[in-house]
């Protein structure tokens, strides 16, 4: 129900394009933006799977000149992002397109920090102060493996933590050809993090009716798609489902404060080097039975995203959020069956009891949101410890 | 391992090829569907005098003109459009969604729901434009092709169809 009396703010500057050769859109968009020499990043994976083929095919007739780089490792570093801004300087390009997930995304928002202004605005921006500059365009071409941050103003660099509005891409191609089958564990993590993103937007306190809108598309949308691709990842249009999910929950996460499964996630994975979507995963039922015990109107609209309209309206509304819970539960079953060595507990990670308490105040200090008390961290965290699915 | 480089993407001979012998045959087809055709005259005979539209392929692509001349007959101006006055611009954003269009895997309603058209003129005109082509594209085609490529096939009498179909492919084909 819209409330009046609510103020929101919202913002979404990304033009989306998605769908049957949405890539060939890409010179027209990249005239519009007034670019006319773009340079794509991508990883040597990518590149080996034939994908500066297919952007090639998709500049066709285009007259236009592109550069490549398909050298982005998986941890990229402030020299590479030195290196590639004398390349873009030197050979007169104007654009970024970044093809892949979060690796090259973050070099690609950070390249473009530099090339707009001064290599030296990377420490800049990193120490809070704003950019002066307007950004060059950056075109983001996301496949499914990803970090839960490419289509936001967030990006990591190192020791270098990136936010700013104006990172956040101007453009984004969603194609089939793009979205390539990756591994089932990959393609689990990617969307169980954008179902986090998703659920956690829709339970937080600063929900707005297009925050809502977004969540609701990303959770319907893995809900429809998520076991039909983990059983056939040769399925294109559940694949190019699930990278539109992770779209929406992205928009919909960065419009609000990260949630505690998402920061939970993502440092139990800097310890133990598993990927954050797979551990939110894990963690995501434990923080849905805190949320259901306090009984609040948010946690009885869960259903409708996860469920359906019509499972949604079928259902009591005091059985709601219970509903909700088994169904994501069910679903994680049925995902720990279909991917191998796919972890059953926090534990299975290499996590130590004793290590809890480390993470509940990491947990506590970094962004959570403050109706959070180390408590509820800390149950929730010996629940994913203790329980094994 | 140097992983920089630098790609100047080829061209699409077969293909731009294929979309300007369609826009030939479209074009001239729209002239004489306009003789023949009452739906289509009344559509022309409701846009204003010495109208003009082209239908082209970006950025540098085929192309086709059709204009009305001053005595009020629609005429079939060629591909270049140099030293044309057009008032309305109907360009398909690239080659790969004009051979969407033309191999009738989309309609032209249906592309231009998918973002794949750029019309730069007046929107009813651009209406009248796009109900004319489904009307063409209904006596070119085959009904079973046709169907992919109109938004609703009509309901016309079977005698009417042949004839006008007839007419319209002397007259795309021999000028006649």
């Amino acid at each position: 129900m819209f409330e009046s009396q609510r103020a929101y703010a919202f913002y979404s500057p990304t033009k989306v394009l998605s769908g049957n050769k949405a890539l060939e859109n890409l010179p027209v968009e990249l005239d519009g933006m007034n670019a006319v020499k773009p340079l794509i990043l991508t990883t040597p994976g990518l590149s080996a799977r034939g994908m500066e083929k297919v952007m090639a095919s998709a500049f066709g007739d285009s007259n236009l000149t592109i550069g490549v780089f398909a050298g982005v490792p998986p941890l990229p570093d402030l020299m590479l992002v030195r290196e590639l801004y004398g390349f873009y300087r030197d050979n007169g390009y104007d654009a970024i397109i970044a093809l892949g997930g979060g690796p090259v995304m973050d070099t690609a928002k950070a390249l473009n920090i530099a090339v707009s202004g001064r290599p030296e605005d990377l420490e800049v921006l990193a120490a809070g102060k704003p950019l002066t500059k307007k950004l060059r365009p950056l075109a983001a071409i996301p496949n499914l493996d990803l970090s839960g941050c490419e289509m936001t103003r967030y990006a990591s660099l190192g020791p270098l933590s990136l936010a700013s509005p104006a990172l956040i891409p101007d453009l984004m191609i969603i194609d089939p050809r793009t979205v390539p089958a990756e591994e089932r564990k990959t393609m689990a993590a990617t969307a169980l993090m954008s179902m986090t993103q998703a659920v956690e937007a829709c339970l937080h306190p600063g929900r707005n009716p297009l925050t809502d809108a977004y969540a609701y598309g990303a959770a319907r949308f893995i809900m429809e798609n998520i076991l039909a691709v983990l059983r056939s990842p040769s399925d294109r249009k559940g694949r190019l489902a699930l990278a539109n999910a992770a779209f929406f929950a992205q928009t919909s996460f960065d419009n609000l404060a990260p949630g505690v499964v998402y920061e939970l996630g993502i440092a139990i994975s800097r310890s133990c080097q598993t990927k954050p979507g797979l551990i939110m995963g894990l963690l995501l039922p434990h923080f849905l039975l805190l949320e259901m015990r306090k009984e609040t109107a948010a946690a009885k609209d869960l259903y409708l995203f996860i469920g359906g309209p019509e499972a949604f309206a079928g259902t009591a509304a005091e059985a709601s959020s219970r509903k909700a819970l088994d169904r994501i539960v069910e679903v994680l079953l049925e995902l720990q069956s279909l991917v191998t060595d796919f972890p059953r507990s926090i534990r299975d990670l290499g996590i130590n009891k004793e290590d809890l308490e480390g993470l509940v105040a990491q947990g506590s200090a970094t962004g959570v949101r403050g109706e959070y008390d180390p408590q509820d961290i800390r149950n929730i965290l010996e629940k994913a410890w203790e329980t094994r699915f | 391992m140097n992983y920089y480089k630098e790609i100047q993407p080829g061209s699409k001979p077969l293909k731009q090829a294929y979309v300007a012998l369609m826009l030939w045959f479209v074009g001239r087809a729209i002239e004489a569907a306009a003789r023949v055709d009452e739906a289509v005259k009344a559509e022309f005979d409701g846009l204003a005098p010495g109208f003009t539209f082209s239908l082209g392929v970006m950025p540098q692509g085929p192309a086709m003109i059709v204009g009305k001349d001053a005595q009020g007959q629609v005429k079939y101006r060629g591909w270049n459009r140099e030293g044309q006055k057009i008032d309305l611009q109907m360009k398909i954003k690239n080659l790969e969604g004009a051979i969407l269009m033309f191999t009738f895997q989309e309609s032209t309603a249906v592309a231009t729901a998918r973002n794949r058209l750029i019309v730069d003129g007046e929107v009813p005109a651009a209406c009248a434009i796009v109900r004319v082509l489904d009307i063409v594209e209904v006596y070119l085609l085959p009904k079973l092709i046709a169907k992919l490529a109109v938004k609703r096939y009509p309901d016309w009498s079977c005698g009417e169809k042949i004839r006008n179909r007839i007419r319209i492919y002397a007259g795309a084909v021999l000028g006649l």
